[in-house]
């Protein structure tokens, strides 16, 4: 095989392009600085800095969790939100979003990673509010294991919580069916979302507020829990087909907003598992307790 | 006698009448203050011929071209012109002409670091606009990259990647 080598372009279609040939060897700009052959080691290697947040996260919450699993079961749940928010929810968007282009590699996965730890303020918003909503929807269930009464603003904090996840679920509906539909034009109204989000999260808050002056508080919050669980089943319903619809066309964004109806999807549903784990670790402590089992004669 | 002359007088403006209704433009009024330009939107189709517009200077947003090819594919040209290049002027006297539709400008430029050679693609009008081409309201399959050496033992088709 000798050169020189002429290059030149093709484009499909009936249009006349005026499409020039090009030796190489001109057209070529030469860039200091040689290129090493790629192996499969070398696409998991990524971006150092995405393994050393992800990997810090992990060891942290890993370690603060196992730290407080005596003295705050709770605080477990939370750690395990965090772990949720800020591991487990990156991950699997970085991974959606490179299954969602077919030519994609890990590389790709660890920059988007990367890119998501170190891009600013939306992401960590996100593991803020992962966070506050678990916290909040722990009010209640740690009031009723400690058979204390429930204030009405343990109540509403509860409904604002479940509804931001739920108005998460909504939206990862809404957005992922509009990606499948609209492709890339599905992001342009960004400022119209953002209305609705919040007109959402009102609603759901009203909503759920209501579902607590016709249940006992343990039925409360296992109705929140169901609703969460069902609305994310859902929303993995509609993300999961769109994402595979966006998947065989060509689009330059869409895939990585479908990508975020799952990842929100699978948070959610992990989340709404927090107070139940807290009912478990309650029940747990309770029956371990030497207290409990004496009994006066 | 008078119904005859009036028949007369009509028959003989009638041809002039119409002749006047055809090849006079129909032009409407509109009244713009003193001192103030104006632009105006509107879309005109070429048909080979050239078009009569009112002088003055025109602002181009952009052209399209529609075409079905011989598998009965409907394919769109879209061009969006640069803000810098899109002011026409339309004069009393000569033609104004317009470098816009066919041939698309298609360019190349690569990159070689080490062993690795990148390639970028760009398609152009002639006045720099932007093209996009479409496929049954579908973008369509991206350009080719053909790369031949001079004996032909050499002979790759690869394909560019939107993005």
């Amino acid at each position: 095989m000798t050169g020189p080598f002429a290059v030149t372009s093709e484009i499909p279609g009936p249009f006349r392009v005026d499409c020039p040939s090009y030796d190489l060897a001109s057209l070529a700009t030469v860039v200091e600085g040689e290129t090493k052959e790629t192996s499969w080691f070398d696409e998991l290697e990524g971006d150092p800095r995405a393994w050393v947040a992800l990997l810090a996260i992990c060891a942290i919450t890993t370690v603060a969790g196992w730290l407080a699993r005596r003295r705050w079961p709770y605080a477990t749940a939370l750690l395990y939100t965090l772990w949720v928010a800020a591991v487990f929810a990156p991950v699997l968007l970085s991974l959606a979003v490179v299954w969602g282009k077919p030519d994609d590699t890990l590389n790709d996965a660890m920059d988007i990673l990367c890119g998501i730890y170190t891009g600013g303020w939306p992401f960590w918003v996100f593991c803020g509010v992962a966070v506050l909503s678990q916290v909040l929807l722990l009010a209640v269930p740690i009031r009723i294991v400690k058979e204390r009464p429930i204030p009405r603003r343990s109540i509403w904090a509860t409904a604002i919580a479940a509804a931001v996840l739920f108005s998460l679920v909504v939206l990862g509906v809404a957005v992922s069916a509009a990606a499948a539909v609209w492709d890339d034009d599905a992001l342009d109204e960004s400022g119209v979302l953002l209305i609705l989000v919040l007109l959402d999260w009102a609603l759901w808050t009203w909503v759920f507020r209501g579902f607590a002056r016709a249940a006992d508080p343990h039925a409360y919050v296992h109705r929140l829990m169901k609703w969460l669980l069902c609305g994310s089943i859902l929303e993995l319903l509609v993300a999961v087909p769109s994402h595979i619809i966006v998947r065989h066309k060509d689009v330059c964004c869409a895939h990585a907003v479908t990508a975020l109806g799952i990842a929100t999807g699978l948070v959610v549903m992990l989340v709404s598992f927090g107070p139940g784990i807290y009912f478990l670790y309650a029940q747990r402590i309770r029956s371990k307790s030497p207290s409990a089992s004496i009994t006066p004669e | 006698m008078r119904e005859r002359i009036e028949l007369v007088l009509a028959l003989i403006l009638l041809p002039a009448a119409v002749q006047a209704a055809v090849e006079e433009p129909q032009f409407g009024r509109i009244q713009i203050p003193k001192d103030v330009t104006i632009r105006i939107r509107c879309s005109l189709q070429g048909d080979g011929d050239p078009a009569v517009l009112l002088r003055g200077g025109y602002n181009l947003e952009g052209w399209s071209i529609a075409r079905t090819d011989e598998q009965g594919a409907a394919w769109t040209c879209d061009a969006s012109v640069p803000h810098e290049k899109s002011v026409f002027e339309v004069a009393a006297e000569g033609q104004t002409q317009l470098a816009i539709g066919e041939p698309l400008v298609s360019t190349l430029t690569a990159v070689k670091q080490g062993s690795v050679v990148t390639f970028q693609h760009c398609l152009e009008g002639r006045l720099g606009e932007t093209i996009s081409i479409k496929r049954n309201g579908e973008r369509s399959d991206a350009p080719k990259l053909r790369i031949r050496n001079a004996d032909g033992s050499y002979d790759k088709v690869l394909s560019f990647e939107y993005g």
